[in-house]
């Protein structure tokens, strides 16, 4: 059993003592190696992070309360704390149990065994192989921003009913920013590659990549207003999704009214063409997790089968509440940002590798078939559309005009504007094969008609 | 209430069981710093953090969650030819601590070879602490008293039945942070934050509308009892459910007037992050070449000041340097960006106090502080007559926006605005999404109000590299003469 686990177990001892009813306790550790580069490097860095959380319940009454420790006196000062609040708290009527027992499942590619014995020159080679790629498709490309870093990341959970469990991820992930021009015209790109292994990181096609791409937006400009047909790159469809569909079907919003999707399971939501389903045990996937963040076991959960909305996405508690089985969707890390780390956070369901099913279209494929519109690369902002009322926006920030099946010049500054509802229903039909693995939405290349465009 | 602070300086004593453990720490990190030092490095800087943060929810009528936490934990910089090491953690037992400067030490020579050849511009060592006063602790009100007003605030939201969500939230930060250099430097901060927030959200004719705002001030408790927040959240109600029936405008671009919270993002966005020093010298930034160079009309002054009313107290940064007031439009001609002390080398300017790391855990980076435009001369009606056909923008129920640096694209997220003809206030329009290019639209601003008006968040912040930093931004209402404006076609 490792530390951390029997830091937990230690935990939820003492609390019982302190005269809790239930006590969980969820714990993490993260190890983070990272280097931030330009042209050159600007730093290397490492972190270690410890600490835990108590959920504890007296009378139905919840005391949470997390530190950044796993010493014993800090332990029994957050103890202290979440009595306090429990004691302090409203009853929570929908209050039903910690769960009598955890599982977990077989997950595969999601520990890479040799991340912790890489060294810093491992990472300080990676930079220079994206240094170079850069330098070899144009010597004055100019790198502006760039980080390469390894995680390794360890939780366990434990609770007064006897249940523990622990597991460890690793991470890896390139993120580059390339610019081409001078100071009176820029052409700028940004790429990513994430995998739980090192050697799945490809940091020299994406250096490739945004080199070209960068040269390409140097002469960018806005289209038209009016209506346009769009095809969207994988990632940036996924980004979409992940905004538009994401926190609607969580049960919690679902619940308390903030989704649309209320009183609509059975329906008709999409056309019969399209299915989305939560793949929680997605081979390498980075959601992929042997057991969720409430200790059960993560699995495939149909969302969208042909069109018909069948399922939301469920953690213990809001399981609890409709008197079903969780779906292994609870997250601690939803509502954060970055380096905030998941033990400070109740559980609250979430996705954890949602796929928009692709069809077997090779992309050009849909460029070809698309004829006459735009190409959507990057965008900024997608994050702003509005999941309640389902508009969707976003900027261009790099895309390409389609002209007669082929790629024309490159635009920017644009804002592309639909409605979600009516995209699922018809609009988005037209996919392809190219699923990449990437954050914890997947989406292939797809096709959305109509778009309305506002640009000069 | 912040005008007061900038004589106050308070003396931490080590006289109460909270501040023990900070003061011992001091002695720790001038350690950790020297040992720096002996291991070969140039440079050193330790930082300790202690942070405390609440977070309550009530939904609709019941208390979701009570979340409070505690994060300590130490951080140590190291220069050694030219390269940054940097190395932390949460366990803080000297023995640690110790290892994570040799890691610190082994990390920079690694990276010798490639390294930025960076150099420190030279500032003055500085001794000093500053506490924001605090009248009320937020830890000193009992939980039950604050979920009582959380109650009593979301059943005010529930106004009728077209609200089908209400999400009451109050937020509290205090963020107390440690910065000792081997120059000698010695920084001690404490800033509290409260907050309110409300999300309502309103259904009709089969579509869904959500409205969130939020109100927040550097201050403790005595904000919070300050308020009227059954009002606040009622407001936002009724906002929500007259906007959830409004159109959608046109797409298109407009003259546009944007209130004193839009024109904080706007300015944040457009202006604020093609001003931060990193990103200039990275030659990514569309302002890369232009200091001295007219960007906007005379009418535009613009600054990032650490210590403005409203904003988020920032009286040091995590290099020890202190915040002051920098001007970055004077007159519409662009006469500084932000600084740290390596990119101030390498631009051949002075550090403005304005390299901040969201913990000890991260780099400190060029960030904003508070960025906000110089008020003007006009009234509202004088702003408003000379639109023929545009928009209102108001901030109120914005998300927020992003920015992109090099390609020099911005966009940001209104709440629900108003139609502009022939000089008068129309209808209103749902939330839309604006975007413009940087240079271009800053030259487009031709009138500017006699309002004020700075804002921070204590439940948000500026995200930039993956880290995230509290920020106020703001100014008077403004005439822009040309903005885009996502809306639809039928």
């Amino acid at each position: 059993m490792s530390e951390l686990l029997s830091a937990a177990e230690r935990a939820v001892k003492l609390a019982m003592k302190r005269g809790f009813d239930e006590v969980e306790v969820f714990s993490t550790k993260i190890i983070r190696r990272e280097i931030i580069y330009r042209n050159k490097i600007e730093a290397a860095k490492t972190n270690t992070l410890a600490g835990l959380s108590i959920r504890g319940i007296l009378n139905k009454r919840l005391g949470f309360y997390s530190v950044s420790s796993l010493d014993h006196r800090d332990v029994e000062n957050a103890i202290d704390q979440a009595i306090k609040i429990a004691k302090a708290n409203q009853e929570d009527p929908d209050w039903h149990a910690l769960p009598r027992k955890y599982g977990k499942t077989q997950v595969k590619k999601t520990i890479d065994e040799n991340i912790e014995d890489l060294g810093a020159k491992d990472l300080v080679k990676e930079v220079q192989l994206a240094v170079d790629t850069v330098q070899a498709v144009e010597p004055s490309l100019a790198i502006t921003r760039g980080y390469i870093s390894t995680t390794v990341h360890y939780n366990a959970i434990a609770n007064s009913h006897g249940c523990g469990l622990e597991r460890k991820e690793t991470g890896a992930a390139s993120w580059i920013a390339v610019k081409a021009g001078t100071s009176e015209e820029k052409g700028v790109s940004h790429e990513s590659s994430q995998s739980h292994f090192w050697k799945g990181l490809k940091t020299e096609h994406i250096a490739k990549t945004v080199s070209e791409r960068a040269l390409k937006m140097l002469h960018a400009k806005p289209i038209q207003n009016g209506k346009a047909n769009t095809v969207w790159r994988n990632d940036a469809f996924a980004s979409i999704v992940d905004t538009m569909l994401a926190p609607t079907i969580a049960a919690d919003a679902v619940q308390n009214n903030r989704s649309p999707w209320v009183g609509k399971l059975g329906q008709m939501v999409a056309s019969e063409n399209v299915s989305i389903i939560d793949e929680g045990k997605m081979v390498g996937g980075m959601g992929t997790r042997a057991f969720d963040d409430d200790g059960t076991p993560q699995r495939q959960v149909p969302v969208v089968e042909k069109g018909i909305l069948r399922n939301f996405l469920y953690d213990t508690y809001t399981a609890n509440k409709e008197n079903r089985l969780s779906t292994g969707n609870a997250h601690r890390d939803i509502g954060t940002f970055s380096a905030a780390a998941n033990y400070t956070r109740l559980p609250s369901p979430y996705p954890n590798n949602l796929v928009v099913e692709p069809n077997s279209t090779d992309p050009e494929e849909v460029i070809r078939e698309t004829r006459n519109g735009l190409y959507v690369v990057e965008t900024i902002g997608e994050w702003l559309s509005n999941p309640i009322g389902g508009d969707v926006s976003a900027t261009v920030s790099s895309g390409f005009l389609i002209e007669s099946g082929e790629f024309g010049r490159a635009v920017k500054g644009v804002i592309v504007t639909s409605n979600f509802f009516e995209m699922l229903k018809g609009k988005m039909d037209l996919r392809a094969n190219d699923l990449e693995i990437s954050g914890s939405v997947y989406a292939p290349t797809t096709q959305v008609l109509d778009m309305t465009v506002a640009g000069d | 209430m912040l005008s007061d602070l900038k004589e106050y300086i308070s003396t931490l004593k080590c006289d109460t069981a909270s501040n023990l453990e900070a003061c011992s720490m001091d002695d720790v990190l001038k350690s950790l710093a020297n040992r720096a030092r002996d291991l070969g490095a140039k440079y050193s800087d330790a930082r300790y953090q202690d942070v405390r943060t609440t977070l309550i929810v009530v939904e609709n009528g019941s208390l979701r969650s009570y979340e409070s936490n505690r994060s300590t934990g130490v951080g140590v910089r190291v220069l050694v030819d030219g390269a940054w090491g940097l190395a932390s953690s949460s366990i803080t037992d000297r023995a640690t601590l110790r290892q994570k400067v040799s890691e610190a030490v082994r990390l920079a020579k690694a990276s010798r070879k490639l390294s930025a050849n960076t150099e420190l511009a030279k500032v003055r060592a500085v001794e000093k602490e500053v506490q924001l006063p605090v009248k009320i602790d937020p830890d000193d009100i009992p939980p039950d008293t604050k979920v009582k007003l959380l109650l009593d605030a979301n059943k005010a939201a529930k106004i009728g039945p077209e609200i089908k969500n209400s999400t009451s939230r109050l937020g509290f930060l205090r963020d107390r942070r440690i910065f000792v250099s081997s120059e000698g430097a010695k920084i001690k901060t404490d800033i509290t934050t409260s907050g309110f927030s409300q999300l309502s959200v309103a259904a009709a004719n089969g579509s869904m509308e959500r409205v969130p705002e939020q109100r927040s001030y550097c201050a403790g408790y005595e904000f919070i009892e300050s308020g009227d927040w059954n009002a606040f959240a009622r407001d936002v109600s009724q906002l929500a459910s007259k906007v959830v029936v409004a159109p959608l405008p046109p797409p298109g671009t407009y003259p546009a007037i944007l209130d004193p919270e839009l024109i904080g993002l706007f300015l944040h966005e457009a202006l604020g992050h093609a001003s931060e020093g990193d990103l200039v010298a990275s030659k990514e930034s569309v302002l890369d070449g232009r200091l001295g160079s007219s960007i906007a009309s005379e009418s535009v002054t613009v600054y990032d000041d650490g210590n403005i009313d409203g904003g988020y107290l920032v009286p040091f940064d995590d290099e020890g340097v202190p915040k002051g007031k920098t001007t970055i439009l004077d007159k519409g001609k662009l006469r500084g960006f932000l600084m740290s002390r390596d990119t101030a080398t390498e631009l051949g300017l002075e550090p403005t106090g304005n390299a901040r790391a969201q913990s000890f855990e991260h780099k400190p980076i060029v960030r904003m502080t508070n960025v906000y435009m110089e008020r003007g001369s006009l009234t509202f009606d004088e702003l408003i007559k000379g639109i023929d056909y545009g928009f209102y923008i108001r901030g109120r129920g914005s998300l927020g926006g992003q920015v992109d640096v090099g390609g020099g694209t911005f966009t940001f997220r209104a709440g629900p605005s108003y139609l502009i003809e022939k000089g008068e206030l129309k209808h209103m329009v749902r939330a839309v999404t604006l975007a413009g290019k940087v240079l271009e639209t800053l030259k487009t601003i031709d009138a500017v109000g006699k309002d004020f008006t700075v804002t921070t968040s204590v439940f948000g912040g500026c995200g930039k590299d993956g880290q995230m930093a509290k920020v106020g931004d703001g100014g008077p209402h403004v005439r822009l003469g040309k903005l885009t404006i996502g809306g639809r076609v039928d």
